[in-house]
């Protein structure tokens, strides 16, 4: 064995143990760069060209191009709604109660086929990431699923999960989160991931409560552990600062009655009590009066009115607030959200309670701080986002197709999964991690490089999902031009933007050319499509073979894992 | 010994040609051993049937047994007979085709040598779940009750444990393709599916791995750790650390030796049989990792299959053309675990089971009435086990009995011992934690109440 070859031979060497370490010194990234590779999948030669046609300045140009997303229906989406049209989905327009029909008490009801709906959900999810025009809308919905997480893939909530996605995430992506909160309670997923549809009368379920306050809401910086609503201090507000046990309980008690139309039987025997839809119960529910965050609600109210005081009440608190804006600066700014940004977006968001678009205006507040696209912000891609800024900055137009063949899709989802990042996947009940920490682990990174290493291999029948070859040539018409510096140049500013560490590009550039003059042309075009086997000059050897793996290295550079 | 530490002595000894010539790649060929004890946690999922996996085969027992499991109690004269009115499951100690009678194999004859305990009546007392999802993450968060925490019981024991070796790998694997519940919150766990799957191959082959055939070509995946060199960031420092942890693995041969296709493959020893499946495979390359001596403390392994609402079946020992699905998946188990333990205890270099121990759980049992499906649903207590050198090996727990009235809820066996307190156990009696910082492994658990189901 040879170490000194696998850690790469004694320039590693030198610089691991003489611990030679350079000054901290990023490289200046272009303002458009950081907007556009923070608030979208990847900035793209598309997606940078529309934003710096926008307006005379950095600040204008982004004002214009966050007013532009933040009205995603505006914006033609042709093209990616053609490619998901192309994968002949059958579940994603289903109705709720066709889904359950088919994929809960029907014929498809076993096997994949039961997981269809959420597979497809998690498929178009990537085509929408990697070629929708509606980026920051896009990203929203991711927001959106990590907060009110479900276990979208658990045998209960896979068959109704494209319910889920259509009808309860994406319609109040920007919407109002009075409006979100209500219908994701009500929704046949959350019903059934946190309990809440089998929640009655006495024997009440907190399950749903307690997350509905701790994650959806208040937060647990906002929860004193006590019993004692009385132990919880007033604040400027009037309200309680916070919530005690107590108010979890009385609110279980609120949503008891909350159910799914799944033939339990103590409904009647007829299909329409089968239909998997929202269910209120009034047979299950706790009439008796409740006092819920220093208010009384008086026994017997109408059908659902409990839990929706609940709701009110919990989005009109300041901790609901800091809680979900923190969650957003953290999305879109820093990993620490600065305290002055959480108390300013905070009240946007309480003073446009009722507004339809309370969250777009949220949004843009978070977005248009000077203090939002800071150099150094420390943000990380996740796994699953480094594999769609690798299809989006490649032009892939991928549409993958679940429960096909191992080449490409199975392998792709294959590994996807052992990043630990894949859709709908993450079991409690907080969401994937957003910050770095948790996903610069060396499982989580070295998954990620795992598939990012396959994917300019992987090919649909003979082409590949990647078109990098095809890439490379039409930019470098001229053979007489394709020396290895060049391509490296054109795919980093391609991929990055800006030049990354000069040992970096030089080490590309030397698995490139192996021993090719630095100027000198490669054959990329001899014996596609992976090129000449040649024992005895390494600059003719599988030269296009060695230029989509220059570009997969490109991939686990660090420069590509910040955003 | 820390990792640039090892490094910089392999670059060395590689320089002056001594090559490791074993098998395996033993790092501390160039340093003493570590010795630490180990703990494997091997979780069940879907929901043994216990009953199943040990029954009454006579006593007063038998009847409420074969009243109240009708079609699904296993005839006395096909369970093997343990000491008392106990009798296991035929597989576990035999193929299809071995008669009872013949001599116990697996992990029946590691409990006939007294290295395997079970445990009766566990579970988990203090709260009542029976949905797996639940269940599960409160087991392995180890908070029954809530789900919601984002570290799991071995995270919080790796940080609060004190004087753990410094790994060269990694302190803790877990066995899967995301990370495992028991591990949340651990930054620097490795989880793997298999050990053979932490590489990064996926380029075209004719760059992936080096080509000796072509002097100067050097594979792909020799250039990642170089990309990762250069100025220090959190980032830097984290994909460095992935990035040496991929090269360390890939000098690993996880394969099975094999005289022309691997030759350098890993030969398990005591005339261990991995079977040739997920787990026999996962517990291979585990006991290869152990066996690197490299500061490995805690591993997770996941063996599912156990939801048997369905076609559980029925044993027919003897008749090897018979088809008994809880059978065929007791019998894999029990053949891994037996080669698992084989492997580690007739090691060249000593015997490994006297510091390795696992401990097998599930998130509940199943009830004791059948259902109309030839299967049993959802219970609540269960049996548990462990399996070591250093494990008092037998029946462990008083049976809770199966009449009417010492039956859970009228319908499921009860739990009394929390699983916890045998984790508790395994943490203070082998791995030398205090039990007084119980507490932060696992919060609320109250007095710390061994079993004595391990030696101090």
């Amino acid at each position: 064995m040879d170490l000194d070859n696998v850690m790469g031979g004694d320039e590693a060497d030198e610089l691991i143990f003489a611990d030679a370490f350079e000054a901290i010194s990023q490289p200046p990234v272009p303002f458009a760069r950081r907007v556009l590779e923070r608030l979208s999948y990847g900035a793209t030669p598309e997606s940078l060209a529309e934003f710096e046609a926008l307006g005379g300045d950095d600040q204008a140009r982004l004002t214009a191009w966050v007013d532009w997303q933040l009205n995603p229906q505006a914006i033609d989406d042709s093209h990616c709604q053609s490619l998901i049209l192309s994968g002949g989905y059958q579940t994603l327009d289903k109705p709720l109660a066709q889904l359950w029909a088919d994929h809960v008490r029907g014929s498809m009801s076993s096997g994949s086929q039961r997981y269809l709906p959420v597979a497809e959900t998690d498929a178009a999810r990537i085509v929408r990431a990697q070629s929708s025009r509606r980026q920051l809308y896009e990203m929203m919905v991711e927001f959106w699923h990590d907060h009110f997480n479900v276990f979208g893939w658990s045998f209960s909530i896979a068959p109704v999960f494209a319910h889920y996605d259509r009808d309860v995430i994406r319609p109040n992506a920007l919407g109002n989160f009075r409006e979100m909160i209500e219908l994701v309670a009500s929704s046949t997923a959350m019903l059934y991931y946190l309990d809440n549809r089998s929640s009655r009368g006495s024997e009440f379920n907190e399950n749903y409560a307690r997350e509905l306050l701790e994650l959806h809401t208040m937060g647990t910086d906002a929860y004193f552990p006590t019993n004692d609503p009385g132990d919880v201090p007033i604040g400027p507000d009037g309200m309680p600062a916070g919530y005690s046990d107590w108010d979890v309980y009385e609110a279980a008690r609120c949503f008891t009655g909350w159910t799914v139309r799944n033939g339990h039987w103590h409904f009647p025997s007829d299909p329409a009590y089968d239909t998997g839809e929202f269910l209120y119960w009034p047979a299950w529910h706790d009439v008796a009066g409740k006092f819920f965050l220093g208010q009384f609600i008086l026994p017997s109210q109408p059908a659902l009115d409990d839990g929706r005081r609940v709701l009110d009440r919990l989005c009109q608190h300041q901790a609901t607030a800091r809680h979900v804006c923190a969650k957003l600066i953290r999305r879109f700014v820093a990993d620490e959200p600065p305290p002055d940004l959480v108390e300013s977006v905070a009240a946007v968001f309480l003073a446009h309670g009722e507004a339809p678009d309370q969250i777009a205006r949220v949004l843009r507040h978070v977005l248009l701080a000077p203090e939002a696209f800071d150099t150094g912000s420390g943000k990380v891609r996740r796994p699953w986002e480094l594999v769609m800024a690798a299809l989006r900055k490649t032009q892939a137009d991928a549409v993958p197709i679940p429960y096909s063949d191992w080449q490409p899709w199975g392998l792709f989802f294959n590994r996807l999964n052992q990043t630990g990042h894949a859709s709908f996947r993450w079991q409690p009940p907080d969401g994937y991690p957003d910050t770095a920490s948790r996903w610069t682990s060396v499982s989580a990174m070295g998954q990620s490089w795992r598939l990012l290493s396959v994917l300019p291999e992987l090919r649909e029948g003979s082409v590949p999902v990647l078109p990098v070859v095809a890439l490379t040539l039409q930019a470098f018409p001229d053979p007489a031009s394709r020396s290895a510096a060049a391509i490296v140049d054109w795919w980093l500013d391609r991929l990055l933007g800006y030049s990354p560490e000069p040992a970096r590009r030089t080490r590309l550039i030397s698995f490139l050319r192996q021993n090719a003059a630095f100027d000198e042309p490669l054959d990329l075009e001899s014996s596609a499509p992976d090129g000449f086997w040649s024992s005895g000059n390494l600059k003719n050897h599988y030269v296009q073979a060695r230029l989509r793996t220059t570009v997969a290295l490109m991939f686990t550079l660090p420069e590509f894992h910040r955003r | 010994m820390k990792r640039r530490t090892f490094l910089k002595g392999c670059g060395a000894a590689a320089g002056v040609g001594m090559l490791p010539v074993s098998g395996w790649f033993n790092p501390f060929a160039f340093g003493a051993g570590l010795q630490n004890d180990v703990l494997v946690y091997c979780f069940l999922r879907g929901g043994i049937d216990g009953l199943h996996l040990l029954a009454p085969i006579s006593g007063p027992e038998r009847f409420p047994y074969e009243d109240k499991r009708q079609n699904m109690a296993i005839p006395a004269g096909r369970l093997r007979p343990l000491e008392g009115h106990w009798g296991l499951h035929p597989r576990i100690g035999g193929a299809a085709g071995d008669p009872v009678g013949t001599v116990p194999k697996w992990l029946h004859e590691l409990y006939n040598q007294q290295r395997l305990a079970i445990i009766q009546a566990a579970g988990m007392p203090t709260v009542v779940n029976r949905s797996h999802f639940d269940a599960q993450a409160f087991m392995d968060l180890g908070t029954p009750g809530n789900k919601s925490g984002s570290q799991g019981w071995l995270a919080r024991y790796l940080a609060s444990a004190t004087g753990l070796p410094e790994p060269l790998l990694s302190s803790a694997f877990g066995f899967a393709s995301v990370q495992p519940l028991p591990l949340f919150g651990n930054d620097s766990a490795f989880t793997l599916n298999s050990a053979q799957e932490f590489r990064v191959d996926g380029f075209h082959w004719s760059w992936n791995n080096t080509n000796p055939d072509i002097a100067g070509h050097a594979g792909a995946h020799h250039q990642l750790f170089p990309l990762w060199l250069g100025a220090q960031s959190d980032l830097v420092q984290a994909g460095r650390l992935a990035a040496e942890a991929l090269a360390y693995l890939r000098e690993i041969d996880f394969r099975l030796f094999h005289p022309d296709n691997a030759p350098t493959g890993y030969q398990p020893e005591g005339g261990a049989q991995y079977p040739d499946t997920g787990l026999g495979t996962q517990l291979r390359n585990l006991a290869q990792l152990i066996k690197l001596d490299a500061g490995l403390v805690a591993a997770t392994v996941d063996f599912g299959g156990w939801d048997t609402h369905d076609g559980q079946g029925m044993p027919d020992p003897g008749n090897p053309n018979h088809f008994d699905y809880f059978g065929n998946r007791i019998e894999e188990f029990s053949r891994a675990l037996h080669a698992f333990y084989s492997d580690l205890a007739g090691s060249v270099q000593g015997d490994f089971m006297q510091r390795v121990n696992v401990v097998v759980l599930s998130e509940f049992g199943r009830r004791v009435r059948p259902n109309a499906s030839s299967g049993t649903d959802h219970g609540y207590g269960n049996v548990m086990m462990a399996l070591g050198g250093r494990v008092n090996g037998g029946l462990h727990g008083q049976f809770p009995g199966l009449d009417d009235l010492a039956l859970f809820q009228g319908q499921d066996l009860d739990a009394d011992i929390d699983y916890r307190q045998i984790l508790s156990e395994l943490l203070v009696r082998r791995l030398g934690f205090s039990a007084s910082g119980l507490e932060s492994v696992f919060p609320g658990l109250g007095s710390y109440q061994p079993v004595g189901i391990f030696q101090s």
